[in-house]
Formats: C-alpha cells, sequence, structure tokens
C-alpha cells in the first residue's frame, strides 16, 4: 500500500515538475519571441518629435489572437498576446506604468508576462518578476486572483517594453462555441506609431470581421502548411484620443469588428447564419442571412394569457393598432411580479430579451392574424446597418400594420408605450419582415426607422414664484416631459408600485408576486420587504428628487413639498408625464444695498458648458435623440419693487442644428420669461460644432443673468 | 407570470403561527431599541468580546473570542460581518450560530488599501440577510493574536449600534498588561476587575453606542470614540520574564532591532551623493540636495508585508527601484547623507490621524518614518514622502508631532515644530478695470506651504499638455469659453521660494448694468460662501492644512461714475478663526481686501455655531456688490 502511495505521489510529482517545465518553457519562447522579435517597430527608440509634448507616446503595440480547436478532442484553445513598447514623457506617464497589474494563471489559463525599461542611454532592464505581488480572494462563488507589480527605476525618457500573454483552453458541450466579440477603436489614448492587430485562425475556424470608419482592412496570410489563417492589419501614426462629450467612437473613428467562432460542420444550426463559410472572412451580413437569422424564432410560443385576455376585454374591437397596444400593456403589465421581487432585492430591472419579446409579442399577431412586421435594426451608437458583421449587434423592434400606417412597439420596461421607439434605434436604416408569412417566403426590406424632432421629446417646465420676505423665493413647479425625455424622467417620479396601483383599474389579472415565488416563505418574505419599502418611499422619493434639483439647479433648496404625479404617462391616451411640486431656497435673492438682485438665469438649470479646449472639435457630434427645453417662468414682482434688467434677458441664437431664445414681458406685475432650448439632430457633422457652441454659449451666458428688484420711488426720489 | 400553487396548508397554518409568535416577540423589543437607535436598520443588543492572553509554547498570544446578537429593526435588510486578519493575527473559527435569517458562504482575501500598493492586511466577508424585521442572528468568532505586539487597541462603538457592549480582559495572573483608557469621558462605561482562578479579569460595560462614523474631514475616530490602548508589558516565561513592549525603551528597542536587521550598502549610494553635493557650497546645501532628490526621484509605494511593515527597504534598493514607502525614503535619505558625512537618523513619528505620544508604549503610536539631522546645535527634520516641502518646513500632518529619533542604544523624543498659519499664505492682488461689461484684470497670486507643495506635485505631475489649464483655471476659477484667461509668466518650480503667478483676464458676467447702475460682483471665488458646518458632526472640522488667505483687489472707477454702494465690511475674529473683508475708496478706486485666518485648521465642535453665524454674515457680503452709478 505504502508502495503504492509513494508511485502515485511521484508521478504526480513528474507531472508536476513537467507542467513547471513546459510552462517554464513557454515562457522563455514567448519571451524570445516578444522579444527577440524581427519586428523593427518593436525596436524603436525615438519618437517624432511633433508628439514630444505629450505625455507618452506608444512606439508600437501588438495584439495578436489566436482561436483552434484539439485534433479529437472538444477542446478549444484561445489565447492572446499583447505587447507594448511606450516612451514615457512626463511624470503622469511615469507614475501610470510603475504600478501595472495583471491576471494570474489559473484553471486551464496559463498568463505570461514580460516587463523592461529601456533607458534613454539603450540599457535594458528586465523587472523581476519576483518582486509582484499576488492579490487573491476566494469565495463560494470561486477564485479571483491577479498580480500587481512594481515596475522599478523609472524616469521621464524611458521606454517601457512589456507583453502580456494568455493561453487559456476550454472544454467545449455546444456543437458552437463564439469567442468573445472584440470591437477595437484604433486611436489609443497617446499617439501611437505602429500597431498590428493579427487574428490566427484555424481553417475550420468561422470569422466575422470588418473595418470601419476609415480603418484599414485586414490582410489575410494563407498557412496551408499549419492549416491555419492570419488576418493582420498594421497601423500607425495616429493622434492621441481624449474622452470627448458627444462622441459615438464606433461610428467615428477607425474601428476593427472581429469575432472567431468554432462550429462542428454538420452540427451547425439555422441561427448560426452569421457564421459564414469555414475559414473565409464574413465582413457583411446581408439582408437574406438576417432574413435566416430572425427566422430561427419560435414563434409557437405559448400567448394563452394574452389572448385570453384580448378576447375577454377587447372583442369586438378590429383595430389591429387597438388590440396590439392591448397586448403590449398586458405584457408589460405581466413584467410587474418579477420586476416587484427584482426591486425587492436590489436586482436589475426586469426585462424580456430581445427574442423573448420578439417571439411573444409576434406569436400573438400571428394568432390574431394581426399584419405585422419584423424590425431588425441597430443601436446607433454601435453600427450603421451595412456596418454590422455580428448578430449580437441586431436588435428587434415589431410594427403592426394598419393600411399605410405603421405602430411600432420596442421591448417593454414597466413605462415605455405602443409607439415608443428607443431614441438609438430612431431615424437609423433597418431591415423588416413580413410577421405573417412563413419562413421559406420572408424577404427584407430595407426601411428608415421614423425619427422624432426636437418637440416630441420636450420638457416644459412652468415655474411660478414669489418672495414674500425678500429672502426667500416659494416656488411652484409644473413639468411636463414627453418623449424619450419622459421615459428618462419617469423612473425618478415612478416605481413599480405606482405601476401596479396604476394598472388596477385597468383589466389585468391582479399583481401578484406569488406567481414567481416558490413558497410561502418566500412570498411572506417579499410581503414585508414590501411593506418597507412603501413605508419610507414617498420620504425616499422626496430626498432623491431634492438632491436632483440642487444638482439640475446648482443651489440648495428647502421646503420640497406637495409632490404630486398628476398623468403618469404610462399609457398612449394620456402619453405625457406631468408632475408637480413646490420647494423654496434662499439663494436666489441677493441683498445689494436698498435693492435686490436675483439670480432669475439659474431657474432654467443649469446648462452644459464648453470648456476653451473643446472649442475645437475633430469629430462628429452624435446626440441620442433630438430634443428641446421650454421654461415659462412666472415671477410675481413684490410691491413696493420695480424691475431692471430685463432687457438683456432677450436672447435669440438659432441655427439648423439647434437654438436658445428667450424672451421676457412684464405685465401685471408679473415678469413672464419663456425660455426655448432645442438639439434638432441626432448627428451634426464637425465643421457644424461652432453652430451648436452657439448656442450653448447663450444658454449658458443666460444662466448668469440677474434681474434688478428697486425700490419704488415717487417723483420726487422718494422711496415709497 | 405562471400562478404559485399551496401544496400543504398544513405547512402554511404552521409557519403562518411561528412568523406571527416571532413577529410579536421581538415587536417590543424593536420599538423599545428604535429609541436608542433612530436611524439604525440592523442593531447589536450584544457584542461581546474577550480577550484572553495565553502563554504558549513559552509566547504570549491573544485569543479574541467575539460574540454579536444582532436583530433587524426592518425587513429585507441585507448585509455583512468583516473579520480583517494579517501575518499576526489569524482567524480561528468564524460562524453565524444560532438565528432565522439567510446567511451565505464567506469570501476571503487581499483587499486594495488607498495608498498601499500592497500589505499583509485580509479581510474575511460574512454575509447575511434578514428577511423580517425582528429577525435575529448571532455571530460569534475566534481569532488570534500571534505577537500580543500587534494587539494594540480596542473600539467600543462598531459599525452598527450596540446596545449591550462587553470588553473583556483575561490576563494570567503572571502577566503584565496595562489597559490605557481613552476617550471615555460622556459615556457611561463601567470598569470592573476580579480574579478567577490564574487570571486576572478586567470588564467593561457600556450601553446604547452609537454607529461609529468616519466623517469627512475628520482627523479619525481615534479622537472622539472611546477605546482602550493594551500596553503588554511582560510574562513569565520558563526562564524568567519575557518583555514585551512595557516601556520606551522597549518600543525603541523593538524597533532599532529590526533596523539593525536592514543591509545597506553606502558604497552603492556614494556615486549619487557625490553627484549631487559636489556643487554645494554649505552644508545646508549638501542636505538640502540629496532630501530634493530623494523627494523628486522616489516615488511612492508602499509594501506593508509583515515585517516589512516596520523594516525599511535597503538604501541602495529603494535607489535603485525609484520606489520605495516611507521608512524606505527616510532610511535612503538617512544613508545617503551617511555617506556625504552628516548625523542623520531614522525617526519614528506618528501623523497627526493618532494622537497619542510616546508616553504611551505601543505600535499604535506611530505610523510614519522619517529621517532626522543633527548638524550641532542645528536640527533639520527630513520627510521625504512629503513632496515639494523645503528644507527647513514641515508637513502639517507632522506639525507639533513627538518624533523618535535613534540615538545609538538610547533614544530621543524631540517635537516637531509647530508653523503659524502665516506659512501657507496665499496672496492675491489684482488691478481691476471695466471695459464696457467686460471686467479686465491683471493678477498676481502668490502660494506658499501646503498648497504651494500641492500644486507643484500636481502642476509636475498632470499630463504636461494640460499643465497650461491648470494654471489658468487655479488663476480664474470657472471661466466661460469666451472670457480670456491667460498666465502670462512660466511659474518656476521652486519649493525654497512661493509660487508666483502673474495673469491677466478678461471676463464676461461679473458686471451687470441696470439704468444708470454698474454692479460689479469683484471677488468670484467666495471663499468659505455658505461652509457652514453640519451640526450633528461628531468631530470637530479639520481642513487638513491652517488657513491664511489674503486677496487684495483694486478697482479703477470707470469715467464718469461714482460709488453709489459699497458692500458692508466685516471683520470678525473668534480665537481660532478670523475674518475680514473691507471695501474702501481711496481716489478713483476702490479696494476690496479680504483675509480669512483659520488659525489651526481646526474648527472645535463647540465652536461650530459661532462659525456658521459669521458665514451667514459672510455669505450676505459676498451676495451683495459693488453699484457704481452715471454721473448726470
Amino acid at each position: 500500500m505504502l508502495k503504492r502511495s509513494i508511485s502515485i505521489i511521484a508521478i504526480i510529482v513528474i507531472a508536476f515538475n513537467a507542467f513547471i517545465t513546459n510552462a517554464a518553457d513557454r515562457a522563455e519562447e514567448l519571451r524570445k519571441e516578444m522579444w527577440k522579435t524581427s519586428d523593427k517597430d518593436f525596436h524603436v527608440k525615438e519618437v517624432p518629435q511633433k508628439w514630444l509634448n505629450k505625455s507618452a507616446v506608444i512606439i508600437a503595440k501588438l495584439h495578436r489572437f489566436e482561436y483552434r480547436k484539439l485534433p479529437v478532442l472538444s477542446i478549444l484553445q484561445d489565447k492572446q498576446y499583447n505587447h507594448f513598447r511606450i516612451m514615457l514623457l512626463d511624470k503622469n506617464a511615469v507614475n501610470k506604468y510603475s504600478e501595472l497589474s495583471y491576471p494570474a494563471s489559473g484553471g486551464s489559463t496559463y498568463v505570461y508576462t514580460g516587463f523592461k525599461v529601456i533607458k534613454p542611454s539603450g540599457k535594458e532592464i528586465i523587472v523581476d518578476e519576483k518582486s509582484a505581488v499576488k492579490m487573491e480572494r476566494k469565495g463560494g462563488d470561486g477564485k479571483v486572483a491577479y498580480y500587481k507589480i512594481a515596475v522599478p527605476n523609472l524616469e521621464p525618457g524611458d521606454i517601457i517594453d512589456y507583453y502580456i500573454c494568455q493561453e487559456s483552453e476550454q472544454k467545449v458541450y455546444s456543437p458552437v462555441y463564439f469567442f468573445d466579440p472584440f470591437i477595437y477603436n484604433l486611436p489609443q489614448e497617446y499617439p501611437l506609431m505602429k500597431q498590428k492587430l493579427q487574428f490566427k485562425i484555424q481553417r475550420k475556424c468561422y470569422i466575422n470581421l470588418r473595418s470601419v470608419n476609415g480603418a484599414p482592412e485586414l490582410k489575410m496570410v494563407d498557412d496551408k502548411e499549419n492549416d491555419e489563417q492570419y488576418y493582420s492589419l498594421e497601423d500607425g501614426d495616429r493622434e492621441g484620443i481624449a474622452d470627448i462629450k458627444w462622441l459615438y467612437p464606433n461610428r467615428d473613428v477607425p474601428t476593427i469588428k472581429f469575432r472567431a467562432s468554432f462550429a462542428m460542420g454538420s452540427e451547425r444550426h439555422r441561427e448560426n447564419t452569421f457564421l459564414g463559410e469555414q475559414g473565409k472572412v464574413k465582413n457583411k451580413a446581408g439582408s437574406e442571412e438576417i432574413v435566416d437569422f430572425v427566422n430561427v424564432v419560435p414563434y409557437e410560443y405559448p400567448t394563452k394569457s394574452v389572448s385570453k385576455y384580448v378576447k375577454k376585454n377587447f372583442k369586438r374591437v378590429k383595430d389591429p393598432f387597438i388590440v396590439s397596444t392591448e397586448a403590449y400593456n398586458y405584457l408589460r403589465n405581466d413584467m410587474l411580479d418579477v420586476s416587484q421581487v427584482r426591486l425587492l432585492n436590489d436586482d436589475d430591472e426586469f426585462e424580456y430579451s430581445k427574442r423573448e419579446f420578439l417571439s411573444m409579442f409576434t406569436s400573438f399577431l400571428k394568432n390574431k392574424k394581426i399584419p405585422h412586421d419584423i424590425v431588425i435594426c441597430v443601436r446607433r451608437d454601435i453600427s450603421s446597418l451595412d456596418d454590422v458583421v455580428l448578430e449580437n449587434e441586431l436588435d428587434y423592434l415589431v410594427r403592426v400594420k394598419k393600411g399605410n400606417d405603421f405602430l411600432y412597439f420596442a421591448n417593454p420596461d414597466i413605462f415605455r408605450t405602443a409607439g415608443s421607439i428607443p431614441s438609438l434605434y430612431q431615424g437609423t436604416d433597418a431591415y423588416v419582415i413580413d410577421g405573417l408569412l412563413s419562413s421559406s417566403k420572408r424577404v427584407a426590406k430595407r426601411i428608415t426607422l421614423p425619427s422624432t424632432v426636437a418637440d416630441d421629446n420636450s420638457v416644459k417646465t412652468t415655474l411660478t414664484l414669489k418672495t414674500t420676505d425678500m429672502t426667500n423665493v416659494i416656488m411652484a413647479v409644473n413639468t411636463v416631459f414627453k418623449g424619450v425625455s419622459k421615459l428618462n424622467a419617469q423612473p425618478q417620479f415612478l416605481d413599480i408600485f405606482d405601476a401596479i396601483e396604476e394598472d388596477k383599474s385597468r383589466k389585468y389579472p391582479e399583481v401578484d408576486i406569488k406567481t414567481v415565488v416558490y413558497t410561502n416563505k418566500e412570498y411572506k418574505k417579499y410581503q414585508a420587504a414590501g411593506e418597507s419599502y412603501l413605508k419610507d418611499k414617498e420620504k425616499n422619493r422626496l430626498e432623491s428628487l431634492k438632491k436632483s434639483l440642487e444638482r439640475e439647479y446648482g443651489f440648495s433648496i428647502k421646503d420640497l413639498s406637495n409632490l404630486k404625479i398628476l398623468q403618469t404617462g404610462r399609457y398612449e391616451d394620456k402619453p405625457e408625464l406631468i408632475t408637480s411640486f413646490d420647494f423654496s431656497t434662499d439663494q436666489l435673492i441677493k441683498k445689494t444695498g436698498p435693492n435686490y438682485i436675483i439670480d432669475i438665469g439659474k431657474l432654467i438649470e443649469q446648462q452644459t458648458k464648453i470648456e476653451a479646449e473643446e472649442n475645437q472639435r475633430a469629430f462628429g457630434v452624435y446626440f441620442d435623440y433630438p430634443r428641446s427645453f421650454r421654461y415659462q417662468i412666472v415671477f410675481e414682482v413684490p410691491a413696493g419693487y420695480q424691475v431692471q434688467g430685463l432687457e438683456k434677458l432677450n436672447q435669440k441664437v438659432e441655427n439648423s442644428t439647434g437654438g436658445f431664445v428667450s424672451t421676457v414681458k412684464e405685465e401685471g406685475g408679473k415678469v413672464i420669461i419663456e425660455t426655448y432650448k432645442h438639439y434638432e439632430k441626432y448627428i451634426v457633422s464637425k465643421d457644424q460644432w461652432p453652430s451648436i457652441v452657439s448656442f450653448l454659449n447663450a444658454a449658458n451666458d443666460f444662466t448668469e443673468q440677474k434681474i434688478l428688484l428697486k425700490k419704488k420711488t415717487d417723483s420726487l426720489g422718494k422711496v415709497n | 407570470m405562471t400562478p404559485y400553487i399551496l401544496k400543504s396548508w398544513i405547512l402554511l397554518i404552521f409557519i403562518a403561527i411561528s412568523f406571527n409568535a416571532i413577529s410579536q416577540k421581538n415587536k417590543e423589543k424593536i420599538a423599545s431599541l428604535r429609541n436608542s437607535f433612530k436611524d439604525d436598520k440592523v442593531v447589536a443588543t450584544l457584542m461581546q468580546t474577550a480577550y484572553t492572553f495565553a502563554i504558549q509554547r513559552d509566547e504570549l498570544v491573544v485569543n479574541e473570542e467575539e460574540e454579536i446578537s444582532m436583530i433587524s429593526l426592518e425587513p429585507n435588510i441585507s448585509g455583512s460581518r468583516e473579520i480583517y486578519y494579517h501575518d499576526n493575527k489569524e482567524i480561528i473559527s468564524a460562524k453565524f450560530v444560532s438565528g432565522n435569517t439567510s446567511t451565505s458562504s464567506k469570501s476571503c482575501g487581499n483587499y486594495e488599501v488607498e495608498s498601499v500598493f500592497y500589505s499583509d492586511a485580509k479581510v474575511c466577508t460574512y454575509p447575511f440577510k434578514f428577511a423580517y424585521a425582528g429577525d435575529e442572528i448571532i455571530f460569534k468568532s475566534t481569532t488570534r493574536y500571534n505577537d500580543p505586539r500587534y494587539f494594540t487597541r480596542v473600539l467600543f462603538n462598531d459599525e452598527l449600534g450596540v446596545k449591550q457592549r462587553t470588553i473583556i480582559f483575561n490576563v494570567p495572573l503572571d502577566a503584565n498588561v496595562e489597559f490605557v483608557e481613552k476617550n471615555f469621558s460622556g459615556f457611561n462605561i463601567k470598569k470592573a476587575t476580579s480574579e478567577s482562578g490564574k487570571y486576572k479579569v478586567v470588564t467593561y460595560t457600556v450601553e446604547d453606542l452609537k454607529t461609529s462614523k468616519n466623517e469627512e474631514n475628520s482627523l479619525g475616530i481615534l479622537y472622539y470614540y472611546p477605546h482602550i490602548v493594551v500596553v503588554t508589558n511582560d510574562f513569565a516565561g520558563k526562564t524568567g520574564r519575557k518583555k514585551i513592549i512595557g516601556s520606551t525603551d522597549d518600543l525603541y528597542r523593538w524597533y532599532a532591532g529590526i533596523v539593525k536587521q536592514v543591509n545597506n550598502d553606502p558604497g552603492a549610494l556614494k556615486a549619487e551623493v557625490t553627484r549631487l553635493t559636489a556643487s554645494a557650497k554649505t552644508a545646508e546645501e549638501k542636505i538640502k540636495n540629496i532630501y530634493y532628490w530623494v523627494q523628486d526621484n522616489i516615488k511612492y509605494i508602499a509594501f506593508e508585508d509583515g515585517i516589512s511593515g516596520f523594516r525599511p527597504e535597503a538604501a541602495q534598493t529603494v535607489l535603485h527601484n525609484r520606489y520605495g514607502d516611507c521608512k524606505g525614503m527616510a532610511n535612503l535619505t538617512k544613508e545617503m547623507l551617511k555617506v556625504a558625512g552628516f548625523d542623520a537618523r531614522l525617526t519614528w513619528i506618528g501623523t497627526n490621524r493618532i494622537p497619542y505620544t510616546y508616553e504611551l508604549p505601543s505600535l499604535a503610536v506611530d505610523n510614519h518614518m522619517i529621517c532626522t539631522v543633527i548638524f550641532g546645535e542645528k536640527q533639520y527634520i527630513l520627510d521625504p514622502t512629503e513632496k515639494f516641502v523645503a528644507l527647513g518646513k514641515h508637513g502639517e500632518r507632522i506639525q507639533g508631532k513627538e518624533m523618535l529619533i535613534e540615538n545609538g542604544e538610547q533614544f530621543i523624543v524631540r517635537k516637531v515644530p509647530v508653523a503659524d498659519a502665516e506659512q501657507n499664505l496665499i496672496v492675491r492682488k489684482e488691478e481691476l478695470q471695466l471695459e464696457g461689461d467686460v471686467l479686465k484684470g491683471k493678477g498676481h497670486i502668490s502660494i506658499e506651504g501646503e498648497a504651494l507643495k500641492n500644486i507643484l506635485y500636481i502642476s509636475t505631475n498632470v499630463q504636461q499638455d494640460n499643465k497650461k489649464k491648470l494654471f489658468d483655471n487655479l488663476v480664474v476659477s470657472n471661466f466661460s469659453n469666451t472670457d480670456q484667461v491667460s498666465v502670462v509668466n512660466t511659474p518656476e518650480v521652486n519649493r525654497d521660494k512661493a509660487l508666483e503667478l502673474e495673469y491677466t483676464y478678461g471676463l464676461g458676467n461679473k458686471v451687470t448694468s441696470f439704468d444708470k447702475d454698474i454692479y460689479v460682483e469683484i471677488d468670484w471665488t467666495k471663499s468659505f460662501k455658505n461652509f457652514t458646518i453640519d451640526a450633528d458632526r461628531i468631530s470637530d472640522y479639520y481642513f487638513n492644512r491652517k488657513i491664511k488667505n489674503r486677496t487684495i483687489k483694486n478697482l479703477k472707477i470707470p469715467a464718469g461714475y461714482r460709488i453709489s454702494h459699497l458692500p458692508a465690511s466685516i471683520k470678525k475674529v473668534h480665537n481660532d478663526f478670523a475674518f475680514q473683508l473691507s471695501f474702501e475708496q481711496k481716489g478713483g478706486v476702490i479696494i476690496y481686501t479680504n483675509e480669512i485666518t483659520v488659525k489651526q485648521g481646526l474648527i472645535k465642535k463647540s465652536d461650530f455655531e459661532a462659525w456658521n453665524t459669521i458665514i451667514k454674515e459672510l455669505t450676505e457680503s459676498y451676495d451683495d456688490q459693488i453699484v457704481l452709478t452715471k454721473i448726470n
């Protein structure tokens, strides 16, 4: 027995030593490959004069990805090789690269690293990785571990040259395996001299790949001997890119989209139409493939409950818009039980998956023979329709047809109404497929989704204010939110319990969390949690609103009260959210000698400020949606005072991108100011940036405007 | 969603009865606890910690056994208990032992500590979730300090409010351990001492302890919350009494013993020292050159791993790495100065976050290491972790603090001199005039002390292409993209002199015309406007530095205008702070001066009311404006 144990131990020790040897050999191999590379770019020691005033310059950068399935075994290899050579030109960069971290090896993932510093003299100092420290945390849900390394002897003028390589293996259980997709913007934080992207893929793999926004195309090298293909991109001489307001980088800066997948040839399923052909790059998804992809939706989704509801309550209604809207609202109501549980658990909000909603809703429409289209669209900030190359870039809407009219439906949340198209799809190109046709007859048609204009997404605020003591201003605020602006505001004023309460007046089945919890014990817990939540709900809502108002107005407020939700905006017959509340502040009136100055401009809330360095812009301007903001400010002039300074409140800057207009009048002892700020476009070219800045500046200037309350005097100049 | 169908009526009834019984039983308990813990969601009804000193293998260890009974005052509350441990403190066991509350598995390991690259500090987290108000759970843990030196203090307060708090020390009769009581005043803490078998038992009890709060701008909880500092002097070992740390001598001996283990190689420093001192004409210049070089070239990266938390890295290693922690930098500075021929010494010190002096022989007394140079009658205190501090000046965090200075087998205790607020003087002088609605200005700002140190550090560590923006925003804050602001000189990076910035500006929106009147907002910085302090704070308000700001602005009265209103001047002088604002006409110029002093950088809680009253008056003055009226 003892002998056997010894031999087992011996085998284990030998195996372990073999592993150590292999890992050490591999580490050495990679070290040579990275640091003894024949690639001249990784031996450069100078950076261009034009970038010497920058914090750092990326001399060379390599990202290589390798994907492979082992023969016979159901094991996939996923390897990533990242190599950086960066010249550090100031202390900021030195600080940043003095402390680096990288993942630890674990399971079937092996991490290989190397760090060296090249001094201006050319001397190379390799960092001893034994000095790296391991940060590790173990728990019931596994282990997380990473290393931190302090890079010694680093000074401005040095080059840091390091690589972090990761080789992983995983067993695959499904016939199709998708490696993580990769969307890579070519410009980086620092200016860049050379970068290389390489994808090394077994010929049996599937490749989705597309260069967009002027990014160079990847070149393919076919290595038949090793049964592999290389795709490689060389890029360089790029300026650094900082955080920029209103930029969709994936739509404006040169970008590469890539994904490798592996599929057993015979096991390929219909939903995998985006895979293309083995070993061939798929760089475009045509409409036919999109149709094939959508056809996989399981149309026989159970719709018994919604059908029963519609049948019972809208039996005689034939209008497809009404029927589909009622069904949609039913599905929205049906989310409330699970949404409530999630809220009480502090979990993310519940939503149907893209395909779940599509199946559920189109199954109902098909069942009722209501004409409809499946709309396949893509978010404006992710891609244009023509640049789609991955199926997970796609989203879905449904549109119901009535003659030449359409009513759009998006995956619901508890607020979204029929006809509401999420802002990032508005005005984009999409494909539509007739939902009533059988799969074989379906053809995709290209359309442009409806857009909205600024006033469709408006916020209109009426502010009535007065002062009785020349210190505090008491305000009554009434706000009407529309469109996308409404959807953004609703979560602040409404929650799931408000929706449940409102829906009680409809004919839906009672919302009961019993339907989504599995034991009575759990049910009781949620009941108690719900009671507790409701107990503090009003207090919490006021506190949250107060914080939000103080942030938006830029001054502190007090006595927030009388919050009323006059209309929730959750139903299409009353589509606006309308709220009202009162508050006061002592931060608007300033006593100046015998008179008072009022910071009246601050009442249109804090406005976007463009910093001096933002005046120049190298990229287009991308807004999520056109929108407008109207303010009507009615100020009751205190008795015995006259108002001065009104003329400056008349401003007008308008152009094709938007505008800011303000007018003022005095009548009946009241000053009435009306302002209108509007953003007209989704996308504006960089050339038109000054037009945007002009109205943003006007609005920002307005916030600085003041009026003067001056004691009235009689004809002799005596103060009355 | 799919309806849930009840399966067992019997089970339901049973659950309902037991649930009602629990909620009824605890209802009164909750109501009673609410009286003491108004806003708390979970309260510890009992928190008992027993520290038992035990002799194991001729060494003294300390076992910590803690039991916490928690009750939820509200339903649906998630939380966790944390146990921190390190190389000298291990977790023996920890678990929830009873209660009707769901728990999930622990997670343990390293955590990131601000400003520390790596330490041996680890934490285990034990999560729980209360479903109902009135739910209870008991958490029991046993930990052990394997070296009593690291068992330094015990806090009474917890992150939970505690109804009944008990701390018990069981000390063998042949061990000599002292318990130093801190901040007991204002707390009804009862102490009882007894003997039980071979142990002396010291028991502290207190009721109704509020949750401890780490408030912002506070010197820290050690100044305000009751706690006990444990001084473990010695115990009876097999061969006689064995010392731990019972006196400052012991503490120094232990520190010095660790420092002796450092293998410094002066030869490796020689070239750099020679280079730095070659051109120095005086001894002071040599010290300065070395001190500033370490400040500028050694990056602060802290390793606090076991004994490394006390033992400096060898000087040649820090020199080569170009990084180190306070000990590494102090040791490098000392060794370089020694190579240069100076009597330089390592010095232990507690920053102002620690309210103790070396009368208390404990590792809890200090948290920092610096270097002291004895030069004839002179003494230079060098803290190389302070970037851009001048020789002879000292960071606020060590001013007034006791230092434990190396002195061979002995030690010297001295205090770091305390500078007055004038050392942090910031002076702004501007000449202003109106051009239409634009306020044109030409200014000069001079910055010393802590602000100088911070600005020099930021400006030399910001991305170099952002430096201009940094200085522009320093001279005029929050200007718009149509305003003209420009720093006209190249600010010198020199810690020995005030930072001087010359600038010009043209600003809209600072002047408003109404009819024949022009309203001028002369000071838009409005220092301390609305800066009232929450009266409910537990701790004094600490600005992290003494404050002395002086602003002088001269506004030229435009031709054809006269002054029709000047804001009222303010002069408020308190023991610890002073505000003086004045508006004065001299010929064709309005002279505005604003001088604000916070002598110790600290507003005591007892002065909050006085401070807030002045701040309100100050705010009113800031809201007021200069009014110039056109002469007909």
